[in-house]
């Protein structure tokens, strides 16, 4: 009898087991966007209403009626504008980065090891944005006061600096540094051998620009200028909402670098130009 | 029975496990803030408040909301932040369950609104002040015996503050440099060539200067002239912050035109183009103009030509050299 329990119960076991190692959900950064227009009017918000077409929500339209910045400088003692008036953009600006963290693991002397991480910017209404990235210091040890230096790239006339990048191929050049790909990145990023090193906040220097556009702008006037039909079937071709680059960080260390656990915070900083 | 036993316990450890396992994602940051930039003018001893909204459409964060001061950086339209608030003009939070500096932790999906209150204390120098708005994620350490990096994500929403005892400003513009990229450049007597070649963008650099105390916008034109033919770019709304210069661009912008560039002018004709700009600060200010010109050449064209040319005659003599001789 015990036998036969046995024997019954080893395959719903098996199962279980075959259950748990093939079903798990996979580990996945998230990313969030979307296709959609969203259309709206802003000033100081008095009063307004929000309209959206019957077709498929497609389009989102909100206005606002009445303007605080209207009234008088002299009776109020102040004028106040929110959002760029020549667009009238109060949609949010936006910023994303794809991971807090980028781990190199252990690190093996001139072993280059590199990480990534992904930054999307979305204006959606208007204008501009820069991004800047600088980091609070070189890679320090966590416990003791070793560092990893920053990047000199390959050295010679391949001497990287926090504005200018240039090739860091050798394997026997360390320190910590950067490279970027991607839209709105700053042109001294030739191809992905192309390094700087992180501004160091505690020098201090100032951050570096590492994307900037004055393009980012939804389609307000679509290409060509559409006649009056209801949406969707409003044509043109809309512009990019969001931009994106990846930005790589590699270290390389050398054989007489102290062992132990190294970090540091990398400070990423986007604004809407003014 | 002990197998028995232990196969139960495992499979029922298993399958709590597995109904319990929230799938594992890399921690994203995504933040949204809104109003972008706040321009306003106030006078000494007024105050006003101004609502941000900020959402977190990323995971759970420690978040903190900052006030710094900040400085236009080089002519691009960059900025430096200072690390410390300072100056005359005193911020606080009207908000009762978030400060200034303090951390918070902001869950996914959560919309919060920071009400700052700007008070413009009496006797404060009129003229600009400029501070951004800062909601920036607190890094937290988990290095686990490994190299890391942990990265911060902040969002920034400037705030250019005018404090005026009238409300008039004064604008003090002027062009800082109006310039071409030209092929090739050449100087006969005391006139300069400018020689471009008409099949490539012509790139063109107007640089704006603020001499005043207060931020100017600049509005006006970029005209093209060759002939009779005549195109003309708006030049793109931006602010040109007190004493500071900045590179205007035209509207709408040119992609692949690099930072320190304004545009990459086109469909330039052969012959002398006149590429003019006129630009003025707003109403009641006046209109300032700039010009320059060259010489529109097909270069790549002619140069083609000429190797077409060479090649034909070079064929044209072989071929004579290499005559058949006629039979007798």
């Amino acid at each position: 009898m015990k036998k036969i329990c046995f024997q019954r119960f080893t395959p719903v076991f098996l199962l279980f087991v075959f259950l748990y190692l093939f079903f798990l959900y996979p580990a996945q950064a998230v990313n969030m966007e979307s296709d959609q227009y969203r259309i709206q009017f802003g000033t100081i918000d008095i009063g307004g209403q929000k309209m959206t077409d019957t077709v498929n929500n497609t389009y989102t339209l909100t206005t606002s009626l009445g303007q605080a910045a209207a009234k008088e400088f002299a009776s109020n003692g102040f004028t106040i504008k929110a959002g760029f008036q020549y667009v009238y953009s109060r949609i949010p600006f936006t910023f994303s980065l794809s991971n807090t963290k980028v781990d190199f693991g252990t690190l093996l002397p001139s072993s280059p090891t590199t990480g990534q991480l992904t930054l999307k910017v979305s204006f959606g209404g208007a204008g501009q944005y820069i991004v800047t990235v600088r980091a609070d210091g070189p890679f320090k040890q966590v416990l003791g006061s070793n560092i990893i230096p920053a990047t000199s790239c390959n050295g010679g006339v391949d001497t990287c600096s926090i504005t200018l990048a240039k090739q860091w191929t050798s394997t026997s050049a360390y320190g910590l540094g950067y490279s970027m790909t991607g839209q709105d990145i700053a042109t001294d990023f030739i191809d992905s051998t192309y390094f700087r090193p992180f501004a160091n906040a505690l020098v201090p220097e100032n951050p570096a620009v590492i994307m900037q556009s004055v393009n980012v702008t939804a389609n307000l006037t679509p290409t060509p200028n559409p006649s009056y039909s209801p949406a969707p079937s409003l044509a043109g071709t809309p512009r990019d909402t969001t931009h994106q680059s990846v930005i790589t960080l590699k270290t390389n260390i050398s054989s007489v670098q102290p062992a132990g656990s190294y970090a540091t915070v990398i400070r990423f900083l986007a604004t809407p130009s003014f | 029975m002990k197998i028995k036993m232990i196969l139960i316990i495992t499979s029922l450890l298993i399958a709590v496990h597995y109904s319990l396992t929230t799938p594992c994602l890399a921690q994203q940051i995504t933040l949204s803030l809104d109003p972008p930039i706040v321009q306003t003018h106030i006078r000494p001893g007024k105050s006003i408040l101004v609502a941000y909204t900020v959402e977190n459409s990323g995971d759970p964060t420690p978040l903190q909301f900052l006030i710094r001061p900040f400085t236009p950086q080089g002519q691009e339209g960059a900025l430096s932040v200072g690390d410390t608030l300072e100056g005359p003009i005193l911020f606080s939070l009207e908000n009762t369950d978030v400060a200034f500096e303090k951390p918070f932790f902001f869950k996914s999906d959560e919309k919060r609104q920071a009400v700052v209150k700007i008070q413009i204390p009496e006797g404060v120098p009129e003229g600009d002040y400029y501070y951004i708005l800062l909601a920036e994620t607190v890094p937290s350490f988990s290095v686990g015996g490994q190299t890391t990096s942990i990265a911060s994500a902040a969002v920034g929403s400037p705030l250019l503050i005018n404090v005026t005892q009238t409300g008039i400003t004064e604008a003090k513009g002027t062009i800082a440099e109006f310039s071409i990229k030209p092929t090739y450049t050449f100087t006969f007597g005391k006139r300069i060539f400018r020689i471009v070649d008409t099949g490539i963008p012509l790139p063109l650099v107007f640089s704006i200067r603020n001499a005043g105390n207060t931020l100017i916008d600049p509005q006006g034109t970029i005209k093209v002239r060759a002939g009779k033919k005549t195109t003309s770019y708006d030049i793109l709304p931006q602010h040109i912050l007190s004493n500071s210069q900045r590179i205007v661009k035209i509207n709408p912008p040119q992609t692949d035109v690099p930072s320190n560039q304004t545009a990459h002018l086109s469909g330039l004709q052969l012959g002398k183009n006149t590429i003019t700009a006129s630009v003025s600060f707003g109403e009641n200010t006046p209109t300032l103009l700039a010009q320059t010109d060259c010489i529109g050449i097909p270069i790549r064209l002619f140069t083609l030509s000429f190797v077409v040319l060479v090649l034909c005659g070079g064929v044209v003599v072989f071929a004579s050299k290499h005559k058949p001789l006629k039979e007798e």
